[in-house]
């Protein structure tokens, strides 16, 4: 069971996010970066494949150097190897061009499954997978919740969440799973596999080594274009609901949300 | 905004390998450390809180294996600045546990780094903390219940204080003493590094001996935790030897050189400090940038009234010049052939003013900051006393800080009479 996860670099959850001065992009300063965090629950997952049947797993990213930290740290979680594929070109490609790149990437890999986030949380379009999907002519299973591999390794059974309900999906292998909350738990990356990791193989390429041309990637050849970003309206100021008993706090609330808010 | 991450380091001395250690701490630090923080105080004596999470660093993580070298199954981790790296981590956290963690594999520098290896015991004592799924603890036996700092003050006494005595007998050593304050004791430590004397009463570094004993060795008695004031992650407690037979082979080095390597082990210990140190000052910092700007005092948030502005770029200052000076130390330990060994007194002394500096600064911050946040930074549910108990301690061990003037002082001014 050999398993390619696709891991994205993306800001910090909990850094201060703030828009640059063309007024369509992050500002960079300051920004710190991670593995998006869905992309964690599919390497947990394509090592516990691998664990189940053997096999191997490969992590893979694309773009600027310091994707090396993720791929390391996929790598350090336990992954067999790793490929980055740097370019300057990677700099605000849309999902289609990553897509294209990715898959280049893992062309000489045999692989049964692909695994990626349902969405990168730094801008939430939740298109890679299908994309990937699209492009290998493959089955797709989005915002898969749990993964259950046949014993003969040919098909695999998903779960995944729809409005409060579990729709159970079945397919053939090979699929493109993309994962969500509630997969996993991801492992923590040991001493001896982050060093270790130093002795797995990681590979580079350009997108050219991979027969591809950076002309079709980058700002100037996005399908979608951001024509504007600007952060959330702050919040109105806090209300503290006051009351000497919790039946007049109640029903001053009450009263709050009926005569000001208008919600009920 | 900046996070502690920001405050300037050397990244140049720092591994991909070390900065991958520091991540899969931190999410340590902040799955499972952290949000126990208020827990760890009440749970002083029974350790059932803390245990756990000491086992996922130690054995899931794998920390416990950091010092042992890789033929039996350890990671062979032989930089100071990388144990620096892993400290501001775990210290972030709790520097408790981050002495607890480090005291697991210190007194086994001894046998362990490159230059002074013993295969024997190597072979012997490093599969019991590798090839196992439980924690296996270290400790360090060094204070001796009469002689306080003196056993650590190897330069002046040269042994003649420590009480702790071991007599060999055919084939065994015979112990017999009193240590006491030994991080890990208390009940928790599977095998002591016993700092004691083959000559009781003479100052002779070869009669310096460093035995390593396990702690179910008959003759050996652990007592109860002692309860402090903080770093209540870190057992410490009474350890009696009773006519303790342990075979001779369980000696570090030999005659001489264990004075030596003992003293190469505190040069380690002091800049390590440092890294617990600045661990606490990273958390610190993260304290006080999230009270200062939401803080809000006579309409403007508090880090924009010059007053508390001016505190604030002074304990930036600080734990500036504190990062500096821990890793250009803990370089110069990784670099013997530029520097000096590490049991040299030269980098004993520069290496004593890092424990000594960094200590100082961090219980001025922690004051600082107690000050600055008012009442509120007295208060549990607001954090920064936790850090300010568990930060004091770190000035007192090892020899405290008059031993540290001492021996920077005999080594920059040649003074033979101290």
């Amino acid at each position: 069971m050999n398993s390619v996860v696709f891991v994205k670099y993306v800001p910090d959850t909990e850094t201060w996010i703030k828009v640059a001065r063309d007024g369509k992009s992050m500002d960079p300063e300051g920004v710190k970066w991670v593995m998006n965090p869905y992309d964690e629950f599919g390497v947990e997952e394509a090592l516990r494949l691998k664990e189940q049947f053997g096999g191997e797993v490969l992590v893979v990213s694309f773009g600027p150097p310091k994707i090396k930290e993720i791929v390391l740290q996929g790598m350090a979680m336990g992954a067999d190897r790793g490929l980055m594929i740097i370019d300057d070109a990677a700099q605000q490609s849309d999902p289609w061009a990553v897509a294209r790149a990715l898959v280049a990437g893992i062309r000489d890999f045999d692989f049964d499954l692909i695994f990626c986030g349902q969405r990168g949380v730094d801008q939430d379009q939740g298109l890679l997978g299908p994309a990937v999907a699209q492009l290998l002519d493959i089955p797709q299973l989005l915002m898969v919740q749990k993964v259950e591999v046949a014993e003969d390794q040919k098909s695999l059974r998903v779960h995944r969440p729809v409005e409060g309900r579990v729709l159970v999906l079945e397919s053939s292998l090979p699929a493109v799973v993309t994962t969500t909350k509630g997969l996993n738990e991801p492992r923590y990356a040991t001493l001896q596999n982050i060093l270790k990791a130093k002795k797995k193989p990681l590979d580079t390429a350009s997108l050219s080594d991979l027969d591809l041309d950076a002309a079709e990637f980058g700002e100037e050849a996005r399908k979608i274009k951001v024509e504007e970003m600007s952060l959330p309206p702050e919040r109105p100021p806090i209300t503290m609901v006051q009351g000497e008993t919790p039946q007049e706090a109640a029903a001053e609330l009450a009263r709050l949300l009926h005569e000001e808010a208008r919600a009920i | 905004m900046p996070t502690y991450e920001d405050i300037p380091r050397p990244i140049e001395w720092i591994t991909d390998e070390d900065l991958q250690v520091a991540k899969a701490i931190r999410k340590w630090v902040d799955e499972e450390v952290w949000p126990n923080r208020h827990k760890i105080d009440d749970d002083w004596e029974h350790h059932e809180i803390v245990k756990p999470i000491m086992k996922t660093l130690l054995v899931d993580i794998g920390y416990q294996r950091g010092v042992w070298p890789e033929d039996v199954g350890g990671l062979g981790v032989d930089s100071c600045v990388s144990f620096v790296v892993g400290a501001e981590e775990i210290a972030r956290g709790d520097s408790g546990m981050c002495t607890a963690a480090n005291c697991v594999g210190w007194p086994f520098l001894h046998i362990c780094l490159p230059h002074h290896r013993n295969e024997t015991l190597i072979k012997k004592f490093g599969p019991l903390f590798c090839d196992t799924d439980e924690m296996f603890i270290g400790c360090p036996a060094i204070t001796d219940v009469s002689s306080g700092s003196d056993v650590e003050n190897v330069d002046a006494t040269h042994g003649k204080y420590i009480t702790t005595t071991a007599k060999l007998d055919g084939d065994w050593w015979e112990i017999n003493g009193h240590k006491i304050w030994c991080t890990n004791s208390g009940g928790f430590a599977d095998l002591f590094g016993v700092y004691a004397t083959t000559k009781p009463g003479e100052e002779d570094d070869e009669a310096v001996a460093v035995i390593y004993v396990p702690a179910d060795t008959p003759g050996v008695t652990q007592g109860k935790p002692y309860k402090k004031a903080g770093m209540n992650a870190d057992l410490n407690g009474d350890i009696w030897f009773e006519k303790v037979r342990v075979p001779a082979e369980n000696r570090a080095q030999g005659p001489g050189l264990d004075a030596e390597y003992a003293r190469e082990m505190i040069s380690w210990g002091n800049v390590i400090t440092g890294g617990y140190a600045l661990g606490s000052m990273n958390r610190v910092y993260e304290i006080l940038l999230d009270w200062c700007e939401h803080r809000v005092v006579a309409g403007k948030q508090l880090k924009n009234h010059s007053i508390i502005a001016g505190t604030l770029g002074e304990i930036m200052t600080m734990i500036e010049a504190v990062k500096s000076d821990t890793y250009c130390k803990a370089r110069m330990l990784d670099r013997p052939d530029l520097y000096g060994p590490g049991h040299s007194k030269g980098m004993l002394a520069k290496t004593r003013t890092t424990k000594l500096f960094s200590t100082d600064a961090l219980t001025d911050i922690c004051n600082w900051a107690v000050d600055l946040m008012g009442s509120y930074g007295y208060a549990l549910e607001y954090d920064i006393e936790k850090v300010w108990r568990d930060s004091k301690i770190m000035s007192l061990w090892m020899g405290g800080r008059s031993l540290c003037r001492l021996d920077t002082t005999r080594y920059y001014f040649n003074s033979t009479e101290i």
